[in-house]
């Protein structure tokens, strides 16, 4: 058996040295020449990679991050005192808000819980038996139209 | 590029089995090699370069695409491969046939042949007959055990034998050329 093996084994690495390069499509260079200009035509600079940008844009977009961060972290200052006066106008306002998201959420609540229970398994094992056909029609396209091209 | 070319998409065709893939991946390789053409341009070490990148990307792409697809269409357990069982030795041997196939229609054969075999069997032969690497680096690069990589390769010439032989190419005719 090992010797077959061996002779397998020389058979195959004669093949291999013997075998030329494949010829790469006449399309190949033209392909990657064609990306290489693509690159080097104009995009806008926001386009390119944050490193890319222009340096003024870079320092102009970090301040406006921290802005955007400041902004947030007095949004939530300003909720939480909000909170604490809600004799205030803004207080009241709020307190309609969170009402507001309450009733709905116990809406919701108490419609799910008039369906039965089944025809919410059923509509969840619906939608994954969907989901499973539609990826497998996914692969089944792919691996056709595709791949087998 | 026009140098490198048919070597970088040599390498990723048989890897892959698939021209309009492995077009793709050549593609890639030398986007990278633009990339990073000041440490290559007159480098002795640029063809080995293209090899290797050209190499790890086209093993990049059939992992991600054995990953995405194994659940369809790979659900045998790739354990069975690694069993005991003797390896099947064309019959009769390659050696004892006489082949009369010119020289293009046999590198054709060959090639298709190689097209033909399934993944688990082509890239491991190709990485070690064709692409020169050991063994133990084809494990390392496909996350297999060293066993697994040469059973597989035995299965894999076994198997590209006998394909060979129904078209005629055998040991004596290789080794005449």
């Amino acid at each position: 058996m090992t010797d077959d093996n061996d002779k397998l084994e020389r058979f195959v690495s004669d093949l291999a040295r013997g075998q030329p390069q494949r010829r790469a499509p006449a399309s190949l260079h033209s392909r990657v020449m064609a990306r290489i200009a693509q690159r080097h035509t104009a995009l806008p600079w926001w386009r390119n990679g944050f490193s890319q940008w222009p340096l003024a844009a870079r320092v102009a977009f970090v301040l406006v991050s921290f802005g955007f961060v400041k902004l947030a972290l007095s949004g939530v200052m300003l909720v939480s005192s909000l909170l604490e006066s809600r004799d205030s106008a803004g207080g009241a306002v709020l307190n309609g808000a969170v009402t507001a998201v309450s009733t709905t959420v116990s809406i919701g609540d108490a419609i799910v819980h008039l369906i039965p229970p089944m025809w919410l398994y059923g509509a969840a094992f619906f939608g994954f038996v969907l989901y499973a056909l539609l990826f497998g029609l996914g692969t089944f396209a792919y691996r056709t139209l595709y791949v087998e091209s | 590029m026009h140098a490198y070319q048919d070597m970088v998409f040599s390498t990723a065709a048989r890897l892959t089995g698939n021209d309009a893939q492995a077009e793709d991946i050549a593609q890639e390789v030398f986007l990278r090699a633009y990339e990073n053409f000041g440490q290559l341009r007159g480098s002795q070490t640029a063809g080995g370069w293209l090899k290797t990148v050209a190499t790890r990307l086209t093993l990049n792409h059939l992992s991600r695409y054995r990953r995405r697809w194994k659940f369809f269409s790979e659900l045998r357990s790739d354990d069975s491969e690694d069993s005991d069982e003797e390896i099947a030795i064309p019959d009769p041997a390659p050696e004892a046939i006489i082949s009369n196939i010119d020289s293009d229609q046999r590198q054709a054969l060959i090639e298709q042949a190689l097209r033909e075999l399934p993944e688990h069997h082509r890239v491991p032969l190709v990485l070690y007959h064709f692409e020169d690497m050991p063994y133990a680096d084809i494990a390392t690069q496909l996350g297999v055990s060293l066993p697994k990589v040469k059973t597989d390769i035995q299965r894999a010439r076994a198997a590209l034998a006998k394909k060979l032989a129904r078209s005629g190419i055998t040991v004596s005719s290789v080794s005449a050329s």
